[in-house]
């Protein structure tokens, strides 16, 4: 086939050098443009979604020291529940260990927690430690929590909520009703199901002072953030005047405002 | 789309497609032979269909996948530029690598619990290690390849992807015992073998990922001391190490014996200068493995140390894109497996660009997707694919997000 003298060659090989010095610059430049624009956007899209990786909110019920109730914790999918600032949910509270348990979000089951050697918590009433099976008492929408002093409830945010009484008598079976909401990655989630319903709260459990909505003043905040702060652009948060439910803000003509998925809860949780 | 925003993928892969065709036509104008012109066509052609229709099918990271993409091609063209039946083999290992990264992919997207795999990935990878010592053959000094008829097998490079995920698994888990025992049950398999370089790669993944899942600095000081105390024990009991090291110092005090290699590699870097002395050009072949350790030297020869240093900073971009990933994960294990994964290749690059310029003394480790070895090579795009799953995962659960703050606002 086609080819060239040694010197021709050579006199090519030597021009063509500049060039690909040239390309392999411009790769260079185009890829971090393009790791620097997707990291942009990434940051613009959580912007929006100030909730993305939490699976919902635990509502101090009663707490003492740093932990006032009303205050709103922000659940991730996993992680650790204690008293240290490093843990994922603070609890600072007596009776809480640096490290009391660790918790893992299940899909169709709830959060499985799993306390640390010597330490116990109490999940609707049933105690769990170390040597508890996690699935036995799992952590739905709507369930309460004991650890240490704390009392504190957890909601789970919409697509992903389902309460103790949607869950089969025996969670070894781990599967649940159809009505149950179910995320389901890439296709659209099935209508509301309509059929959640609360765990009433037991005053036999103990003196609980009532839930105060989020907008409660005076509450000392933990070294950890209760709530992510809002976005720029989302509507302001208007201090209830009694414990009705608060109107949701006004919306724009031909858009629903946006708000963080934690605010669509207050008119659900008034007592 | 708007007319001011633009597709950097479109931007990318057309500049990385015209360098390539740009390069082996030259390649083919040298040689006058069908191969050249072929690849001339073949390679920009995979590289578009790579950016453009992989991702339509697989869920792939498309910068990953273009940075790959690049860096295989890369290898392929400069073992042409010296032995054209090498770059056929390279460029088939490589269609090989792609199906084990997607492979690896749909695993992480797949499987959602992982104990039962770690427990059959433990023991088959301390058999895969024990293998070499007992039925394998020395080459280099070192007993690192087992060979099944004319196949040759790198267990140590096959077990890097299995060490990955037992160490994401149990670190996830806070299994700390088990780990330890583990990995230097590793270790000692790899100093058996006298795989140095992949014992320490071993060791310093292993280390910081430790230290990136529970930030126990104490802990983690006490581990590199330990391995500062085993490189201190393998330089006074292991005569090749005493070698390599006296090399580091001083290559030209031996510069026809054993510096040879590294003396080699430096006068070609020297000579290549900023530009390069041309590709096609220049002796590559006077470096002694100039195929698979020292390829970087090679590189900075035909293309100079400019493109060398490009090179360098695409490494950094997958490594940055890597951790990115890693960081955005929502699970633990996630984002420990993403983390090691890229951990692994960055200290790989490091490592041997390190030996090869002479910063650090050689330790016989590949340059990833670049360098001829075909165990390698799928092993690195296994580990792209474990990165490119977690990323998958990461992008559903964004869209998840989105889509329920739409559905209920």
């Amino acid at each position: 086939m086609f080819s060239v003298s040694a010197e021709i060659y050579e006199i090519l090989s030597l021009a063509l050098r500049y060039v690909f010095a040239l390309c392999g610059l411009l790769i260079v430049l185009r890829a971090f443009r393009w790791l620097l624009a997707d990291r942009r956007e990434t940051r613009s899209r959580l912007r929006h979604l100030p909730d993305a990786g939490n699976i919902g909110d635990l509502v101090v019920l009663a707490g003492s020291g740093e932990l006032a109730p009303g205050m709103v914790l922000p659940v991730p999918r996993e992680g650790v529940l204690g008293s240290r600032r490093a843990c994922d949910v603070v609890i600072p509270c007596p009776g809480v260990r640096g490290r009391h348990l660790d918790f893992s979000w299940q899909d169709g089951i709830g959060l499985l927690l799993r306390p640390r050697s010597g330490c116990e918590a109490v999940v609707d009433q049933q105690p769990v430690n170390c040597q508890s099976d996690p699935l036995r008492a799992p952590l739905c929408h709507g369930s309460c929590l004991r650890v240490g002093e704390a009392v504190l409830r957890l909601r789970v945010f919409a697509g992903l909520d389902f309460s103790a009484e949607s869950l089969p008598a025996d969670p070894a079976a781990g599967s649940l009703s159809a009505d149950a909401a179910q995320p389901s990655f890439g296709m659209p989630l099935p209508p509301d199901p309509g059929a959640v319903s609360f765990p009433a709260f037991d005053p036999a459990s103990g003196p609980v002072e009532p839930f105060v909505p989020d907008s409660a003043p005076a509450a000392p905040q933990p070294a950890a953030p209760a709530e992510p702060s809002a976005a720029p652009d989302l509507p302001s948060d208007t201090p209830p005047e009694s414990d009705a439910p608060s109107a949701p803000a006004p919306a724009s003509p031909g858009r629903p405002p946006r708000r963080r998925r934690s605010q669509r809860w207050k008119e659900d949780w008034s007592e | 789309m708007s007319r001011g925003k633009k597709n950097p993928r479109r931007r990318l892969t057309s500049i990385v497609a015209l360098f390539y065709f740009l390069t082996f036509a030259l390649l083919a104008l040298r040689d006058g032979n069908v191969i050249g012109y072929s690849l001339a066509v073949a390679v920009p052609a995979v590289i578009l269909i790579g950016a453009y229709v992989l991702p339509r099918l697989f869920p792939i990271d498309q910068l990953l996948l273009s940075l790959t993409n690049f860096l295989c091609a890369l290898g392929v063209l400069i073992l042409y530029s010296t032995n054209p039946a090498n770059a056929i083999q390279h460029a088939l290992t490589y269609g090989l690598g792609l199906l084990a990264m997607v492979f690896c992919i749909y695993l992480v997207r797949v499987v959602s619990s992982w104990s039962r795999l770690i427990w059959l990935l433990v023991p088959l990878s301390l058999a895969l290690l024990a293998l070499p010592p007992l039925v394998g053959r020395e080459i280099n000094g070192a007993k690192n390849w087992i060979f099944l008829g004319s196949l040759s097998l790198q267990p140590s490079e096959m077990v890097k992807v299995a060490l990955i995920l037992i160490l994401a698994h149990f670190l996830s888990r806070r299994s700390l015992l088990p780990l330890l025992g583990i990995v230097v049950a590793c270790l000692a398999l790899l100093m058996l073998q006298r795989d140095l370089g992949t014992a320490l790669l071993y060791f310093l993944t292993s280390l910081l990922l430790f230290w990136i899942a529970s930030g126990n600095l104490p802990v983690t000081l006490a581990g590199l001391a330990c391995g500062a105390g085993g490189a201190w024990w393998g330089y006074r009991h292991f005569a090749h190490v005493r070698q390599r090291v006296a090399i580091w110092q001083d290559p030209w005090q031996d510069e026809l014996g054993a510096g040879y290699q590294l003396v080699q590699s430096l006068t070609a870097i020297a000579s290549g200068g900023i530009f390069g002395v041309g590709l096609g050009l220049g002796s590559p072949t006077s470096i002694p493995i100039h195929t698979s350790d020292f390829i970087f030297a090679v590189i900075c020869e035909q293309f100079g140390m400019f493109f060398g240093g490009c090179v360098l900073l695409m490494f950094a971009a997958l490594i940055c894109r890597g951790a990115m990933i890693a960081a955005s994960a929502r699970t633990g294990f996630q984002g420990l497996l993403a983390m090691g994964a890229t951990l692994l290749l960055g200290l790989q690059t490091l490592l041997i660009i390190g030996g090869v310029l002479k910063i650090i003394p050689l330790t016989g480790v590949t340059l990833p997707f670049v360098s001829y070895g075909g165990t390698s090579l799928v092993a690195s795009m296994c580990l792209v694919g474990l990165i490119q799953g977690v990323g998958s995962l990461n992008e559903d659960h964004l869209q998840e997000d989105l889509h329920l703050a739409m559905l209920h606002p």
